[in-house]
């Protein structure tokens, strides 16, 4: 191995700030992303579940197909294809006067995209609650809308808090696949170091252990907020008072 | 030992012409490796045009891929191995280094400029090839110079010395306000620029010629403004081995001093219609050291 | 951008179809591979020999939490270090798809796993079985049934991860139509043609699940 190893760049700069900015770029597109597919998601597994037949097609053709082609391809039509293909006006907006172009379409896709996978979570869970409590809260004259809103919904989101961490673990690691269109987030920063540097393995090490990092960060939340919504009601409550 | 090494390597050079073979034994690091396993390993790139490439039919071809060729040639002669065989490996930019380091590539033959920061960690050869950071645009842009992009939005390849060049120079008060885009490939540059979401592309000249020349709105792209940079491709090798950097070296200054890189020089920009660079002739003549 | 030429796929087709061939051997090697590793790695998840089940913990965490395109350039450069010498980057692909696929896969069978009634295993030891083969003839083809639909779930999500490959230079489907894009200068409809055979592969796979679970999952 004729390997020149130069921990030191990693501290050096412009590497660092370019490292700093790639962190800030991942967090605030992951962090926007999943602020935008959480409701989009929740509205989805609503339509399919739901008793509007439209909206049960609707919401299942809005999964097959964003669940079905892979992200990175469906950045490239976000940010080629789509602006061709509507009006003239719009995709010149869309190009040329859109703030962060890439950003923004990136987001957009990164949100579109993970709303299909969230909805499938949110889905199961509304399943798993089954249709006991539905039935049982219609017949006591909830309208559809309440019904979900003070009863389904908050039985699926606590079933579902373990995948739902994952499935944000999900977005923050695909937000990687925004590189190929040039959004400079962390791998895509990394590459630069090593594109100018040539000490790639010390560049990626970086990444991982950011990558790492926030995962595990992620995951202690996520416990810590199981363990607070266990405790606020049902048999948490007791286990509390003793 | 690598000193003597090193003379016994030189000495075979002077005898090159009769092609006296050198000792298996005497032979150090890449040369030695070469020897025993019978195969150069070469890194080449999927789509570099046309210094690096796949063709039609899958074959990696190009204007560094030759300089390469021409360059096995003197190693077969230096390790004594008329059957050496080439092998081609098409890399990914960030694959290179590591595949160099263990031994997977023993020379990278592509658009590899070089660079101080990146001389921390492996060799370059001597030069074979002199570009310049220029602007390709649409010819209805009335853009012909560097000013003429004030305000106006570039794009730039991710990871190359034009980024850094084009993102200082916006940086300068008369530039304020001008956008940068970086683009992961050039296809997706060439692509932003014929859609009008840039309005101008800029990165080394001969890539944006053979970028021209590929592009299906080819009337309609111009290549245009002064050099802003010089740049150097240079093949790249292992750092510590400098046994194995004066035989390549050796073979680019036989390579420049017989003239033939201007038969490989023509075969592959001959098509394009470009006429060498002043650059790159002095580059040729000051190349091709004297034995 | 005013006219498509859609002609430049029907040029391409044994390009794309090479491509694609790479794609679905390399999901296949991946997918067996990966439950393969994900088996052990679940059993050694579930062992009661605690520094076990932590190392196989860390194995998961640490997978889980980076990127594909990070591990497979992990993969692609540590494992010629570890063994001495190359082995090609379809090799290390497989590899890399392998160990990263295997910590994704040990979740779904350690879930299949402690979905199976306790007693089963009790009566499976009772009758005489080591552990070893208690879990592998008694829990395991009970799990499986349970686990079929995330499997396969997880197997269409592979057949769209295998597209890193062009990360080490292999030509798979995606990479292959890079290509013809960028040398044809025709990215537009080779991308929609792309997403569209995507989405007819993984839809099908999807319907195919859907017929089949309820077969399996009796």
């Amino acid at each position: 191995m004729n390997y020149h190893w130069h921990w030191s760049i990693l501290v050096e700069q412009p590497y660092l700030s370019w490292l700093a900015h790639g962190l800030a770029v991942t967090l605030t597109l992951s962090g926007l992303a999943w602020l935008i597919a959480l409701p989009l998601g929740t509205l989805i597994a609503v339509l399919r579940t739901g008793p509007w037949k439209i909206g049960r097609v609707i919401g299942a053709c809005y999964v097959r197909v964003f669940r079905n082609v892979p992200l990175i391809v469906q950045m490239f039509l976000w940010f080629f294809v789509f602006p061709e293909v509507v009006p003239k006006t719009f995709g010149f907006f869309l190009k040329r006067q859109l703030p962060f172009p890439e950003f923004t379409m990136g987001l957009l896709c990164l949100s579109f995209y993970s709303a299909s996978r969230l909805a499938e979570t949110i889905r199961s869970g509304l399943e798993t609650a089954g249709s006991g409590p539905k039935n049982a809260a219609l017949a006591s004259g909830l309208s559809y809308v309440k019904t979900y809103r003070f009863v389904l919904l908050p039985m699926a989101f606590r079933l579902v808090i373990p995948p739902l961490t994952s499935e944000f673990l999900a977005i923050f690691k695909n937000s990687s696949v925004a590189l190929a269109i040039g959004v400079l987030e962390i791998t895509a920063e990394s590459h630069q170091i090593e594109s100018f540097t040539f000490q790639g393995f010390e560049a990626f090490t970086a990444a991982t252990v950011l990558y790492a990092l926030i995962s595990l960060m992620c995951l202690i939340l996520a416990g810590l907020f199981k363990r607070y919504l266990s405790n606020a009601g049902g048999l948490g409550a007791e286990v509390a008072i003793k | 030992m690598r000193i003597i090494g090193l003379l016994i390597v030189v000495t075979c050079f002077s005898a090159g012409q009769f092609a006296r073979p050198c000792l298996a034994e005497d032979l150090t690091g890449t040369l030695k490796k070469i020897k025993d396993t019978g195969t150069v390993t070469l890194g080449t790139r999927e789509s570099s045009k046309p210094f690096s490439y796949l063709d039609q039919d899958n074959q990696t071809v190009g204007f560094s891929v030759d300089v390469c060729r021409k360059v096995v040639d003197k190693i077969k002669i230096v390790t004594a191995s008329p059957g050496l065989k080439i092998k081609y490996l098409t890399t990914a930019p960030s694959a290179r280094i590591p595949l160099l380091a263990n031994g997977t590539i023993d020379m990278e033959c592509s658009t590899t400029s070089m660079s101080l920061s990146r001389m921390r960690q492996v060799g370059f050869s001597s030069p074979f090839f002199v570009v310049g950071a220029r602007i390709l645009t649409k010819t209805d842009s009335g853009v012909k110079d560097w000013e003429d992009l004030k305000g106006k939005v570039i794009g730039v390849p991710q990871g190359t010395n034009g980024e850094k060049t084009v993102k200082s120079l916006v940086e300068t008060p008369p530039f304020k306000g001008t956008e940068v885009i970086t683009f992961p490939d050039h296809a997706a540059g060439v692509l932003a620029l014929e859609t009008d979401r840039i309005d101008g592309y800029v990165t080394d000249d001969v890539v944006l010629l053979s970028l021209r020349d590929d592009a299906r709105s080819k009337n309609q792209l111009a290549v245009v403004g002064r050099p802003l940079t010089f740049e150097t491709y240079a093949i790249v090798i292992r750092r510590d081995d400098p046994d194995f950097k004066l035989v390549v070296d050796t073979a680019l200054a036989e390579l420049y001093r017989s003239g033939e890189i201007h038969d490989i020089y023509k075969k592959w920009f001959g098509p394009l219609d470009v006429p060498m660079s002043e650059a790159n002739s002095y580059v040729y003549k000051i190349g091709g050291i004297v034995q | 951008m005013s006219s498509f030429d859609w002609t430049v796929i029907t040029r391409n087709v044994p390009w794309l179809w090479a491509g694609m061939q790479l794609t679905l051997l390399l999901t296949a090697l991946a997918v067996v591979g990966g439950i393969t590793v994900g088996v052990l790695v679940a059993i050694c998840r579930l062992s009661s020999w605690k520094p076990l089940s932590l190392l196989a913990k860390i194995y998961v965490d640490l997978f889980r939490s980076i990127p594909l395109v990070l591990a497979v350039f992990w993969f692609y450069f540590m494992v010629p270090i570890i063994t001495g010498q190359p082995v090609g980057p379809f090799y290390s692909i497989v590899i890399a798809f392998t160990f990263f696929e295997g910590a994704y896969f040990s979740e779904i069978v350690r879930a299949g796993i402690q979905g199976v009634r306790r007693g089963q295993l009790s009566a499976a030891l009772a009758t005489g079985l080591t552990h070893f083969q208690a879990i592998l003839h008694v829990v395991l083809p009970q799990a499986v049934r349970s686990m079929y639909p995330l499997l396969v779930t997880r197997s269409i999500i592979i057949f769209q991860d295998t597209s890193l490959a062009f990360v080490v230079g292999l030509t798979d489907f995606l990479t292959s139509a890079n290509i013809i894009a960028n040398r044809e200068g025709r990215p537009i409809e080779i991308y929609c043609f792309v997403a569209l055979v995507y989405f007819v592969v993984c839809y099908a796979a999807e319907l195919g699940l859907d017929r089949t679970t309820k077969r399996v999952t009796r």
